[in-house]
């Protein structure tokens, strides 16, 4: 398992790193599980550019980057 | 480079997430929503497409075997090589084009003759023309024996170079100032040797190793033919290496006098005929009565 990041290019792509798990995926919403939280990325005609062991790339019109991390994830 | 050997592209109805997660293992690539095409008044049915390397493409289907799901190969090398065995007639043209396209970048398409204009130029084109040099001919520059033929057959031609750039052979001539005909120049032997080694940089050699040759004799003649078959005189050159032998002998009387006889007979040889230190050999003779002590040497020299 990589570690957690987040990349966002503008906002027409983000790359989430250290994703467990695809919790939901609509054209409007991608939420991921990731180590300590879980990472929605909210957005318009949002597709899966790239899903593999790692990392999840998301494409699309992107509005909003939300985490909700466990307490203490940010000293780790 | 990515999907290199070619993508399968899946699109399978109703897929929920946990077995999304499950395909992530195949690096999957391009995973959108789209809608199925459904009849009039239904609801449209909610397809999710992807890409997959070709290589898991079994193992993929295998895993969706419970899902309504469509499996379609894109473009990649593997594709490539189906779509050529398929069409063998196809790959024999196209490798046609490839060997005529290879063909035509070896061959000359125009020459060019700088320092002679007029007369000079045509005599010049007509001549190599005759040794064969002529336009859809090989790309290379004229060779050493043929800039010296022209330098021969020419006498206002004092020396002649050849280049390639990029379908033209260039031939450039420059003009002697007295129109001096080159002479044969031909290479004798200085001494009576035994041939033992022969190197010849231009001229025709007359002789082979192993040959006696006597003092005076041709050994290489200062002509070549050219590919007409005529006889073009040339400056012969030539390292040609034999073997060389003298001898004195004196009489003696006591066998004490031999070493000092054999040293002075082996100074007088060497100072006389030999280059190097050369090897001796003696022999003692009786004749008449009388001891004689014979000294050969011999060494290579040039002759």
């Amino acid at each position: 398992m990589g570690a957690f990041f987040i990349l966002q290019s503008e906002n027409k792509s983000a790359t989430v790193g250290g994703v467990k798990l695809l919790l939901d995926f609509s054209r409007e919403s991608i939420s991921v599980k990731v180590k300590n939280g879980e990472v929605r990325v909210l957005g318009q005609g949002l597709v899966i550019e790239r899903f593999d062991e790692d990392e999840m790339k998301i494409v699309g019109k992107i509005e909003n980057i939300e985490t909700n991390m466990n307490r203490g994830a940010g000293a780790k | 480079m990515k999907n290199f050997w070619g993508a399968a592209e899946f699109k399978v109805k109703d897929l929920n997430i946990s077995t999304l997660n499950s395909l992530k293992q195949y690096n999957l690539s391009a995973v959108s929503h789209k809608e199925d095409k459904a009849a009039e008044g239904e609801a449209a049915d909610e397809v999710i497409s992807f890409r997959a390397p070709i290589k898991y493409k079994k193992k993929i289907l295998k895993l969706l075997k419970n899902h309504e799901v469509s499996a379609r190969d894109k473009f990649g090398a593997i594709n490539v090589f189906r779509f050529f065995i398929k069409k063998p007639v196809l790959v024999l043209i196209m490798l046609g084009l490839v060997f005529v396209a290879s063909l035509f970048n070896n061959l000359i398409f125009n020459i060019k003759i700088y320092g002679a204009s007029g007369d000079r130029e045509q005599e010049v084109f007509e001549y190599i023309e005759a040794l064969g040099v002529k336009k859809f001919g090989r790309r290379e520059k004229l060779s050493n024996t043929e800039l010296i033929a022209i330098e021969n057959n020419f006498a206002w031609v004092a020396h002649a170079t050849s280049e390639v750039r990029g379908h033209t052979l260039i031939i450039n001539v420059y003009e002697a100032e007295n129109n001096v005909k080159p002479i044969s120049f031909d290479i004798y032997s200085a001494e009576n040797a035994v041939i033992s080694h022969i190197n010849v940089f231009s001229g025709t050699v007359q002789v082979k190793v192993g040959d006696v040759v006597q003092r005076g004799d041709l050994l290489v003649r200062g002509v070549y033919l050219d590919k007409l078959g005529a006889e073009v005189p040339i400056r012969a050159e030539a390292d040609i290496w034999g073997i060389v032998s003298f001898s004195k002998s004196k009489t003696f009387k006591y066998d004490a006098e031999i070493e000092s006889i054999k040293e002075s007979l082996a100074r007088e040889l060497i100072t006389e005929n030999f280059l190097e230190t050369p090897t001796f050999k003696t022999f003692i003779k009786i004749e008449n009565d009388k001891k004689i002590l014979e000294v050969v040497a011999t060494e290579t020299r040039l002759v």
